[in-house]
């Protein structure tokens, strides 16, 4: 092997585990690039360890975010007790400055969400398999896709106008959420009460519904984006059959050396294999792989990520864990039409052990809903006001709900007219507002943060910072009116217009 | 009519107390003892029963549950009755002596003249008072029509014009204006005139239907065995074929008579009625009754066949028997109470079934009127969205309907049924409520020219303009209904008669249907009542129609407060079960542009925070399904407690609804002094003292806060120097060496 791409490296490491000496590698729950040496791999974690031991005698609760060299940047977050992520991103000079650290943090935050998505905390799989090696296997199949994905926008994280973790909702009028709404209820009651738990509508890349709390909600949306949406499911849809998923599913597999038995044993985590006892091998799914999830002719999502069952004969209905709601496993469905996306989560519990639900569900749906569900996206597609609906001429913006987890900002293309000076100080300004709210976080008022900064550019462009408690407002005016009064009148003006006032100045 | 009275009701007659019947003959029957009499007529044009007696003609308003007490007398010379009817401003009674001739008396002159048919090898078959333009009274002839118009001084009438015609026997009902005339060989040949305000219509004719042609060649249809039905304000033909047993009908378009298809009959010989828009056919044989709703298509009968029934209730017993005390020569008090066991004889040999709703035993001298028992058809309906629209249809007993209405819907609800269900139910309940905004809104419209010259003789053009208002708004739902055999060309004639129509008549919806149907042309009588000018003629009827409009619809409100907070108030309610009814609700009010009220927004937040569901309860806030209101706000601020994002969207909804004082105050509870201040002078809020926020400045024990404030009002209250506050609160600040200057 030539040299090691070391541009882009990730670990996790529980420091729990290992505390004698020799059983350093025990820490060590996952490392990227895998083929590192260990001695590479152990000077990372060791660095690591030290600073933030180091740091909590000074701060207990938030010791360390970053280390900032010539060379690198290590980004750090401990997603769990104990378990800590460390980001390690190589500088290069034509890309100048990395973004802002909670940016970048963001990244390993919703890294850490899909994996508890899929396989719940890293915590309650050290639990059920003491060795770690359910736990490794899992990290194994699902961050080296992770970032294969999102490799880009580690490098570059200029995005001031964007927060990574939140929704995009669709602007809907009141009937039609209504209309919404209904269709949901009445998707929820054909199927009985309790058989479908919740259900997340997607319009193109776009949240139209969710009956999920915001945190999970959140995390599905991301998820939905990436892999469920009509622009990110496999076209190769054509003559795609069973026999393929199962060659497939054979083919890319990653298999564990546990025993399926050992793994049911520990009893919280029953695994797709409970169905399939008689096999030796555990099947690890891989979420995210790439081009896995097909459009069935009957307009269900399968995928073959998940593995096939017992006879292959048909794949394996993906499961996925709520964090906020049930502390649940869900299976997950999803039908499509057109640029509708309907996911649904189906209580694992209600099924009986050996039938997959999901079989009656897909011909019921198709029979009774498929209607409603096409007037649906018909007009949603007639609502939808293109990709520049969010665009407010003038203004370059995003505005985040963080209690709702919900985002709104300009589109990318306009944002994209922003000088990157623009972009450069807005981002300044951003970290310093991060660091302003950590220190806020950590003092524990009671009352809400408030913050109002307007911050004039090299280039005379304005940018306007506004924070009411969880709710955020950022501005880049450029070419704007040149006092800082008229600034202030521009930003009420679209406070008032664009956020319900929110952002009122007193 | 409460909605218990038919619970009260006790059959009368020969069936036992407790038998089902969806349609019943009201107890007590009018009856009329006039001695020498041995006919009764019902003119459905003036509305009257007249009933003859050698020189005299009795005559009462027919309503539909009052009976006038004391007849009308107008004294006419002696001879044979072979028809009569009065004119339709109840001047002028015509009455066919002979084949040949009519007399006509003027009721308030006393002016008596005569008029001969104009051919002598012609017979009067009938004859008809119309208020088309054209004519006042039209002769049917076996000759054909002769159509004549009234003397300016109203003591002759002059022929005015004549249409040839071979006539077998005629139909004609004052409701749809329609005549029908029968001709051919076998009587097959239909040719339809209306005689609308819009003049004289010619409508194409047709021939009846009859499928077993071989063995129908010889058969002669009789008039018995065809019926004109105006049915929500549209005109039917119903056309009995005895052989297959089966009943074609034909809907009467502007330029088409259009088959609607065929339902079976049960008996070898039916009789029709309508009571409000149902059709009853009656089997005379099996006795029992069949009750089709005519409306978007041919559906099977809406009830299971059932008999018809005599009831009657108490208290009508009573009225009845206080108002008969002062004629007694006509009423017989002992016979109010029972009827003899020949007379309760339901389907007896000399029953005669007048339009609509009427039916006359010859024999007996009663007449007796049809009333649906919704209850009944309620109860043994399963198709819950069909029978609410039924109901909703409803425009005698609407209160009653109503009140059913909210019952099945509260029902459906509390049973669960599936969610598709109560979604169909409540886009039913919607739309009927919008149409009946909308006819409002017409019916204002239409009044407003009111003030249009009077035509003594010729009130009609008025009458029609408002009569159509009220029907066309039932009959623009349909618009399903356009008929593919409607040449285009035909539907641009009609709409050209459609849009001067419209012009004459400045109402705003009828054009929509104008060209659709004939029947829209000339509608029922019983929708004319709300013009002043026909409450001469207008019999109580059409004044009960007029009020029952407003009254079947069910507005948002009663829809919260007569099922949603009924439910609410049950105890053992599933929440999800209503929260998806209430949705469903607001959905179709929505589509339907009808506002939510707060107390159903209220009620909706309390059971998504029941449910615990925030995150679709911030949502419908965002998409404004809860509307900004200070109602919803105070709402939000109470949930919030436990969830505290929904308190900031209550706080930021008070501030956008420019509550200040609420806004202030809740602020202040939080301990946001500052911004407090600062929002109340941004917001010249002066309704809060400064003792209010220096009280809480120091309660803070933050002496800088307080320092603050004492800036605050130093600055911005004027004289505040002079105040109590000042004293005291510099007096505390002095104490800690910090004094505001």
């Amino acid at each position: 092997m030539s040299e090691l791409d070391t541009s882009v490296q990730l670990c996790i490491f529980d420091t729990s585990r290992g505390q004698s000496d020799g059983q350093e590698l025990d820490k060590i729950l996952f490392f990227y690039p895998s083929e590192s040496p260990f001695s590479a791999q152990l000077s990372l974690i060791g660095l690591g360890e030290g600073i933030i031991t180091f740091t909590k005698m000074f701060s207990p609760n938030a010791p360390c975010d970053i280390i900032d060299t010539e060379k690198r940047s290590h980004v750090f977050f401990q997603p769990e007790p104990d378990i800590w992520m460390i980001l390690v991103i190589e500088k290069r000079k034509e890309s100048g400055e990395l973004g802002r650290t909670r940016a970048l943090q963001a990244i390993l935050m919703e890294a850490h969400g899909l994996f508890t998505l899929f396989y719940g905390s890293i915590r309650a799989l050290l639990l059920n398999s003491p060795s770690g090696d359910v736990a490794r296997s899992c990290l194994q199949a699902f961050l080296p896709d992770y970032i294969s994905v999102k490799r880009l926008s580690m490098l570059s994280s200029h995005s001031g106008l964007q927060e990574r973790g939140t929704i995009q909702m669709m602007a809907l009028d009141r009937s039609t959420a209504l209309e919404v709404q209904s269709v949901v209820d009445l998707l929820q009651s054909w199927f009985g009460s309790g058989r479908i738990h919740h259900t997340l509508l997607l319009f193109q890349d776009l949240l139209v519904s969710t009956t999920l709390p915001p945190e999970d909600a959140a995390h599905l949306y991301t998820y939905a984006r990436m892999r469920l949406i009509p622009a990110a499911i496999s076209t190769s849809s054509g003559g795609h059959s069973l026999k393929k998923v199962l060659s497939r599913a054979n083919s890319s597999s990653v298999h564990l050396k546990a025993s399926a038995s050992d793994i049911t044993a520990a009893g919280q985590r029953p695994s797709p294999a409970d169905s399939s006892n008689h096999h030796s091998q555990f099947f690890t799914p891989r979420p995210l792989q790439h081009d896995k999830w097909w459009r069935d002719n009957d307009g269900f999502l399968v995928t073959d990520a998940w593995g096939v069952d017992a006879q292959g004969m048909s794949a394996i209905t993906p499961t996925v864990w709520l964090q906020q709601s049930s502390q649940e496993r869900m299976k997950l469905v999803a039908y499509q039409h057109k640029q509708l996306t309907v996911v649904m989560l189906i209580s694992v519990m209600h099924l009986a052990p050996n039938a997959d639900g999901s079989h009656v569900l897909r011909n019921q749906v198709l029979e009774k809903a498929s209607n409603k569900l096409n007037a649906l996206e018909d007009r949603l597609s007639k609502e939808w006001g293109g990709i520049n609906a969010n665009h407010v001429p003038g203004y370059r913006y995003l505005y985040v709900d963080y209690d709702s987890r919900v985002s709104k900002a300009s589109p990318a293309g306009k944002i994209a007219t922003l000088t990157k000076d623009s972009l450069l100080s807005l981002d300044k300004v951003r970290s310093e507002i991060d660091i302003a709210k950590g220190r806020c976080d950590g003092s524990g008022e009671a009352q809400p943060y408030e913050l109002e900064t307007c911050v004039r550019t090299r280039s005379n462009a304005w940018v306007v910072v506004r924070i009411r408690g969880n709710h955020e407002l950022y501005l880049v005016l450029e070419r704007a009116s040149e006092t800082l009064l008229l600034t202030a009148e521009a930003t009420e003006k679209f406070s008032r217009r664009h956020c319900d006032g929110i952002f009122a100045s007193d | 009519m409460a909605l218990t009275s038919s619970k009260k009701t006790r059959c009368m007659g020969g069936s036992g107390a407790g038998a089902l019947s969806h349609v019943y003959l009201q107890y007590p029957p009018f009856r009329c003892n006039i001695p020498g009499s041995s006919k009764m007529m019902y003119d459905d044009g003036s509305r009257l029963l007249l009933v003859p007696s050698p020189d005299k003609m009795f005559s009462w308003p027919v309503a539909r549950h009052t009976q006038s007490n004391s007849p009308n007398v107008t004294v006419v010379d002696n001879g044979p009755v072979l028809g009569a009817r009065f004119s339709l401003d109840l001047t002028i009674l015509a009455i066919q002596s002979s084949d040949c001739e009519v007399s006509f008396y003027n009721r308030e002159s006393g002016a008596k003249f005569k008029q001969l048919c104009r051919s002598r090898r012609d017979r009067i078959l009938g004859f008809f008072w119309t208020d088309c333009p054209t004519c006042d009274i039209v002769f049917v002839t076996t000759g054909g029509l002769e159509l004549f118009s009234l003397a300016p001084r109203l003591d002759a009438v002059k022929l005015v014009d004549v249409r040839p015609l071979q006539v077998s026997w005629y139909l004609y009902t004052h409701e749809s204006r329609l005549l029908l005339v029968a001709s051919g060989m076998h009587c097959r040949t239909f040719q339809c005139y209306q005689f609308s305000a819009a003049g004289i219509i010619r409508l194409p004719k047709f021939d009846a239907g009859l499928k077993k042609l071989e063995a129908n060649r010889k058969v002669t249809i009789g008039p018995e065995d065809v019926h004109i039905a105006t049915m929500y304000g549209r005109l039917y033909c119903l056309q009995v074929d005895r052989l297959s047993m089966e009943l074609n009908i034909y809907r009467f378009y502007r330029d088409a008579v259009v088959p609607q298809g065929t339902i079976p009959v049960y008996s070898e010989t039916v009789a029709f009625s309508v009571v409000d828009g149902v059709l009853l056919v009656h089997q005379l044989a099996s006795e029992v009754v069949l009750l089709y709703a005519i409306y978007a298509d041919l559906k099977g009968p809406i009830s299971a066949p059932l008999p018809l029934l005599i009831r009657g209730d108490s208290c009508f017993t009573m009225a009845g028997c206080e108002s008969s005390t002062e004629s007694n020569d006509i009423l017989d008090n002992e016979d109010m109470r029972t009827l003899a066991s020949s007379e309760s004889n339901i389907y007896g040999e000399n029953w005669v079934f007048a339009n609509p709703d009427i039916i006359l035993d010859q024999d007996h001298g009663i007449m007796w009127r049809i009333h649906l028992d919704l209850e009944a058809i309620a109860t043994s309906s399963s198709d819950l969205p069909s029978l609410l629209e039924f109901l909703q249809r409803r425009r005698l007993d609407a209160a009653v309907a109503k009140e059913l209405s909210m019952m099945v819907l509260c029902n459906m609800i509390m049973e669960k049924r599936p969610l598709l269900l109560i979604s169909e139910a409540m886009d039913v309940i919607s739309m009927a409520y919008s149409q009946f905004l909308r006819t409002r809104a017409t019916l204002v419209i239409a009044k407003q020219p009111s003030a249009r010259p009077q035509v003594p003789a010729r009130h009609d053009q008025r009458k029609k303009a408002g009569k159509e208002d009220e029907k066309d708004v039932p009959v623009s739902d349909c618009n399903t209904n356009i008929i593919p055999e409607c040449s285009d060309q035909a539907q641009k004639q009609s709409e050209n008669v459609g849009s001067s129509k419209r012009m004459s008549n400045a109402t705003v919806e009828q054009c929509k249907i104008a060209h659709e149907v004939v029947g829209i042309v000339e509608e029922t009588d019983e929708s004319a009542a709300h013009n002043k000018s026909e409450n001469s003629t207008g019999s109580p009827l059409s004044i009960s129609h007029n009020i029952s409009l407003a009254v079947t619809a069910v507005s948002p409100e009663e829809m919260y407060h007569h099922v949603f907070a009924v439910i609410d108030n049950e105890t053992d309610v599933d929440s999800s079960t209503l929260i998806a009814a209430i949705i469903q609700y607001l959905r179709s009010a929505a589509s339907e542009k009808l506002n939510f009220p707060v107390d159903l927004q209220l009620l909706l937040i309390k059971l998504l925070t029941k449910e615990k569901r925030y995150p679709e309860l911030m949502h419908l806030v965002r998409t404004k399904v809860l509307e900004p209101s200070k109602e919803v706000a105070k709402e939000m601020l109470q949930v919030g407690k436990s969830y505290q994002p929904v308190f900031m969207l209550g706080l930021n909804m008070l501030r956008q609804l420019s509550l200040h004082g609420d806004y202030l105050s809740e602020i202040l509870q939080q301990g946001r002094l500052l911004e407090a201040l600062r929002y109340a002078r941004q917001n010249r809020v002066e309704a809060i003292p400064p003792s209010t926020f220096l009280e809480l400045a120091a309660a803070s024990q933050d002496i800088q806060k307080l320092a603050s404030v004492m800036r605050f009002c130093l600055d911005f209250v004027p004289s505040f120097e002079t105040t109590s506050e000042y004293q005291t609160y510099s007096a505390v600040l002095s104490q800690q060496k910090i004094v505001p200057a």
